[in-house]
């Protein structure tokens, strides 16, 4: 019974990008591949793919660098080291729809303080509409995501740098090991395993992320920042196409494939290993 | 020598307060404007200090707008969903530790597996579902959505906490003549109790969070829950800036509460895929 819960909405979704359905109909009409043709056909999914790729890519990338960064700060001593951690969780803990709100009441055109400050600093010279010129959209999404998201790479970090003993970094110390070899071969090492992992799956999440797409831009200006799930939803919900955004969604599916089916390798083998 | 360790301390310091700031400044700034009266929150040039503190935005949120109905939706949602997805996941997950039947291997991969779809596939036929079923617009319908989106996961999490506990204790309650439920009641259960919270966090996050399904299932200003709600303070001609920013605040209380208590346990390692992102 529950196996069907979980395999059921798969393959009515498969079933569905076959038929020309429209989402106020009870049933379409078979039409077998053409509705994956139309996607392959149409330049909007490759440039939905290509932007899929860049959000996902550089957005986890940079994840991953602040997020080991601040994860060594805080694995240092310090006064106050318990609450810093808490704090530097927040973003990650508040509710999505105050986060996007909080951004979008910073880049605010008119009123943001961040236009505030650049134009103070004369970095600017008339103020940026973060969100709403085609060519920062992208951009300030991807700063937004790496703010909100960054916290998840520092929690796993951190949780494997606490288990490296103190004694190591002396004794490395002692041998005249600098901070960046003790890096190298003491940190980067034992932190390898688990940053696959994190690696892994915010690449997951960050591709499949659509609701702070539909907040904040909604896919647009333009076309701008319509990533892939941005365009499923568009096809299905707003197109009212829901056999043509079954197919797209089925696209996805099959890219994310390989994200879930390489992580499942390597913590199927982490945990053998253990076993 | 003493000063080169003072200035790498200082610089630690200076890095800290750094990250510090990136945290958290932006909520400060929000927790400000919320507090400003209309005419400093739109001045020119904001200032770090408004120069007066107020709660009118607070009250006019609750006077004015749909807001304390959508807060009242979004709890029945998450209440409905945590208590009926926690019963069913434990009873499945106690199932498939304890008995043996085919397939049951097979269903712990499924479990992890739906739980790394994008939402945007399950959403069409969830949604098809619900209008044939003739649940969209109510918020029973988002409930059971909710579980369908949720329970994999629940049951995989709920399932690693079974695993450890010892299945002695169990024999030796058969022994004393305890039934199948009794012992699931007294002994597993009670043992198991940091998985179900655990459990139930997770379902938390989901749902209070939770905006796609809410958008797709929901029409009516009444049933919506804050998610959804808070966009129709967005008009195409006018942003209620002031009713935005105090209702962003008073939502993530709730969410900062639950981490304030569970955030011990998460820094000392969920481990990775714990949590949602």
């Amino acid at each position: 019974m529950l196996s069907v819960l979980i395999v059921y909405p798969l393959i009515y979704s498969l079933y569905l990008s076959f038929y020309s359905q429209l989402i106020y109909e009870l049933k379409g009409n078979f039409i077998g591949f053409a509705n994956y043709i139309e996607a392959l056909k149409n330049k909007e999914f490759w440039s939905a793919l290509s932007l899929s790729i860049i959000w996902t890519v550089s957005s986890v990338f940079a994840q991953i660098l602040l997020g080991i960064s601040a994860a060594i700060l805080l694995n240092e001593n310090f006064v106050g080291r318990t609450l810093v951690r808490a704090l530097v969780l927040l973003p990650f803990f508040t509710p999505t729809i105050a986060v996007t709100m909080l951004w979008r009441w910073l880049l605010d055109a008119n009123f943001g303080i961040i236009n505030y400050i650049l134009l103070s600093l004369n970095i600017i010279n008339k103020p940026m509409n973060w969100l709403g010129d085609s060519n920062l959209a992208m951009f300030t999404l991807i700063g937004i995501g790496i703010w909100r998201f960054t916290p998840f790479v520092i929690i796993n970090v951190l949780a494997r740098l606490q288990s490296i003993p103190l004694a190591i970094y002396e004794a490395a110390e002692i041998d005249g090991a600098n901070k960046w070899t003790q890096f190298r071969y003491i940190t980067l090492p034992t932190i390898k395993g688990v940053l696959l992992v994190v690696i892994l799956l915010r690449g997951l999440f960050m591709f499949k992320k659509v609701d702070m797409f539909l907040i904040l831009t909604g896919g647009g200006p333009g076309t701008s920042t319509q990533t892939l799930p941005v365009l499923v939803y568009k096809s299905a919900f707003q197109s009212l196409r829901i056999g043509k955004g079954a197919a797209d969604a089925i696209l996805t599916f099959l890219i994310t494939l390989f994200f879930i089916l390489f992580y499942m390798k390597i913590t199927g083998k982490s945990q053998k290993e253990a076993e | 020598m003493n000063f080169k360790i003072n200035v790498s301390r200082i610089f630690l310091y200076l890095c800290v307060l750094l990250l510090v700031l990136y945290s958290v400044g932006p909520f400060i700034w929000i927790l400000i404007s919320s507090l400003g009266l209309e005419k400093d929150i739109f001045s020119s040039s904001p200032s770090i200090f408004p120069k007066h503190f107020t709660f009118v935005n607070y009250t006019n949120l609750f006077n004015d707008t749909y807001f304390v109905n959508f807060l009242l939706n979004s709890i029945y949602v998450t209440i409905g969903t945590i208590f009926i997805g926690i019963v069913i996941a434990t009873l499945a997950a106690y199932s498939l530790t304890r008995f043996n039947y085919p397939g049951r291997n097979l269903f712990s991969i499924f479990s992890l597996f739906a739980y790394m779809l994008p939402s945007v596939l399950l959403v069409l036929p969830l949604y098809l579902f619900a209008v044939n079923l003739r649940l969209t617009d109510k918020l029973i319908g988002l409930i059971f959505a909710y579980i369908a989106l949720g329970l994999p996961y629940c049951i995989w999490m709920m399932k690693a906490f079974f695993q450890s506990i010892p299945i002695e204790y169990e024999e030796s309650a058969f022994i004393d003549g305890a039934s199948r439920l009794r012992t699931l009641f007294s002994i597993v259960i009670p043992i198991s109790l940091p998985g179900i919270i655990a459990t139930t966090v997770f379902l938390f996050v989901l749902v209070w969070n939770e905006y796609l399904f809410a958008l797709v299932f929901l029409s009516s200003d009444s049933k919506m829950t804050f998610p959804v709600g808070l966009q129709s303070f967005i008009s195409p001609h006018f942003i209620y800036w002031d009713y935005i920013l105090s209702a962003s605040v008073l939502v993530s209380i709730p969410a900062l509460i639950v981490f304030l208590i569970t955030q011990k346990a998460l820094i000392k390692g969920w481990g990775a895929g714990g949590i949602k992102g």
